[in-house]
């Protein structure tokens, strides 16, 4: 079975048939790399998922709470409308429609502007992160795990290697059964 | 005149008489000397002794047809000669003809062997031809082991020196008493029957006592083919033919991610495992270190001796019962990578978002 690539996402959501979500796992019992690549996946999500609330700070909160407030002093008519006749009601609620003319001729206009830097900069942090994150998981395990270029940590299972070396000599004739002993007897020596 | 040329022909002669000795001695012993050292020169140049050849073809197959018991003691020693590490133990063997080994350490059933029929065997059809390919076999005489009589076969190197010894029993042809030896004369490895009863194999091998998990591996799905091989190479392993020195692969395995490739001279063995990945220094515990070139190979005297280093992205670990000159050429054409590559590939969150960064530049980098 080829790894799992773009499947992984899905098997992380839960996306996967069930079908498929057995192959998947089934997979995963045979490739370190993909596992891998689940195990970061997952990290990711719960990362994400572990972000505290956003709590915003009281001067926005109370620029919110001023918006809704009648009798805001309205901003200096332009000279555009001055002949214009003057507004039934002294105020009226905002919308968060974009502004149709120019940003001046605009009623709360700083308002507004203060709104958008504050979704600027949200959606900026967002897209940083999920940046961040999309180039962490290119920097793991990688789209094909088990290229030269996208190594991952090992530690040898050296006493298993090793019985499985004693297994190897046991067809060979003239060869000592040595390998068996390791675990089995003391050895002597000073290291090297 | 005639004394002058007599007196003359006497002084040739005095003088003849003090130079040929004083020449002769010299040329004398160098030609003892030639002819002491071409000894051991001439027992490789002339070839195998066929019937030393013959003895060790019907000792690699009497397994097939012969059952026996008995108690062996064992000692190796670790290849790392400065170690001078070493194991024993007295053994208690028995074999079904035809069949499994059964090997018992300390009244505890430690190995099963299934023999070769139970491999993919890939080099050759006799297993006797690994060692008579590496070595010039020649019968050195008889001797007696556990009350048997036996025939003393001696394997040569190209060099002269004695790699193994081996005393044959006279009416089997089990090898009775083995010994190996490095080419400087450090012994590896001795075995030897104590007593042993042929034909008699008894109860052998009854698996669920005290059998490590490892001895009921399902071989035959593991087994890898020449083709198999083949194709692993072009995926990137390594998966040399032979190690150099007669040390020819003969098995290949998958052992969950890693790939074993075993090898042997008949005489000594060297497993290699290959697994994809780098070594985190900080994850080994218990090991030395060693240098070689500009990396760092981490070594385990054992025995059976064992070396572990990163090299282009792979693991390589060997397991050698085997002088380390037979690892040589793996280190030659897999070098160790350098101590920094390792401190630089460690996997923390930044490391992983800059290489994930060069990846990304690579993608859209046209001259890359």
């Amino acid at each position: 079975m080829k790894h799992l690539d773009e499947r992984i996402s899905d098997l992380v959501d839960d996306r996967l048939e069930h079908h498929e979500r057995d192959r998947a796992l089934v997979h995963l019992t045979v490739c370190a790399h993909c596992r891998e690549a689940v195990e970061l996946e997952r990290d990711a999500r719960n990362a994400l998922r572990s972000l505290p609330a956003l709590a915003p700070s009281d001067k926005l909160v109370a620029s919110l709470m001023a918006l809704a407030e009648p009798g805001e002093p309205l901003p200096p008519a332009p000279p555009a409308s001055s002949t214009q006749p003057a507004p039934v009601a002294g105020w009226r609620p905002r919308d968060s429609r974009p502004p149709s003319g120019p940003s001046g001729s605009r009623p709360g206009g700083r308002a507004s502007r203060r709104v958008r830097a504050v979704r600027v900069v949200a959606l900026g942090m967002c897209t940083t992160g999920a940046m961040l994150i999309l180039l962490a998981s290119l920097g793991g395990t990688g789209s094909s795990p088990g290229t030269p270029d996208t190594p991952v940590s090992v530690v040898p299972p050296l006493e298993e290697f090793t019985v499985e070396h004693a297994r190897s000599t046991g067809g060979l004739p003239f060869v000592e059964p040595a390998s068996l002993l390791v675990g089995t007897v003391s050895s002597t020596g000073d290291g090297w | 005149m005639i004394l002058g040329n007599r007196v003359g022909h006497g002084r040739t002669g005095g003088l003849a008489a003090l130079v040929v000795p004083v020449l002769a001695m010299p040329l004398l012993v160098g030609a003892l000397a030639v002819f002491v050292q071409a000894v051991p020169a001439s027992s490789r140049d002339v070839g195998d002794d066929p019937r030393a050849v013959e003895l060790l073809r019907q000792s690699a197959a009497a397994g097939e047809h012969v059952s026996y018991s008995g108690t062996q003691y064992v000692s190796t020693w670790s290849a790392l000669t400065q170690s001078a590490a070493s194991s024993s133990a007295v053994v208690q063997v028995q074999h079904a003809a035809g069949g499994q080994t059964s090997i018992r350490v300390h009244n505890r059933q430690s190995a099963i062997f299934d023999g070769r029929t139970a491999s993919r065997w890939l080099a050759g059809e006799d297993p006797a031809d690994l060692l008579l390919g590496a070595y010039t076999v020649r019968l050195a005489g008889e001797d007696a082991v556990a009350g048997r009589y036996t025939d003393v076969v001696v394997a040569y190197r190209s060099d002269g020196s004695v790699a193994a010894q081996l005393w044959l029993d006279r009416e089997t042809a089990l090898p009775l008493r083995r010994e190996s030896y490095t080419s400087d004369g450090y012994t590896l490895s001795a075995s030897a029957f104590v007593d042993i009863n042929v034909g008699r194999p008894g109860t052998c091998c009854k698996a669920g006592d005290g059998v490590g998990p490892a001895a009921t591996f399902d071989r035959d799905d593991s087994m890898l083919r020449w083709d198999d091989i083949d194709q692993l190479r072009e995926d990137g392993w390594h998966c040399p033919d032979s190690l150099g020195e007669g040390m020819d692969l003969y098995e290949a395995r998958r052992i969950g991610d890693a790939i074993q490739l075993s090898y042997s001279d008949g005489v000594m063995t060297v497993s290699v495992f290959e697994q994809i990945g780098w070594l985190d220094p900080d994850q080994l515990d218990g090991y030395d270190t060693a240098d070689y070139e500009d990396g760092v190979v981490y070594t385990r005297p054992g025995p059976p001796a064992r070396l572990t280093w990163s090299s282009g992205g792979r693991v390589i670990t060997v397991v050698a019962e085997a002088p380390l000159d037979s690892v040589r050429d793996l280190l030659k054409n897999l070098p160790p990578d350098p101590a920094a590559t390792h401190e630089e590939k460690k996997d923390g969150f930044l490391d992983r978002i800059a290489r994930g960064a060069q990846r990304v530049g690579s993608w859209v980098n046209p001259f890359d």
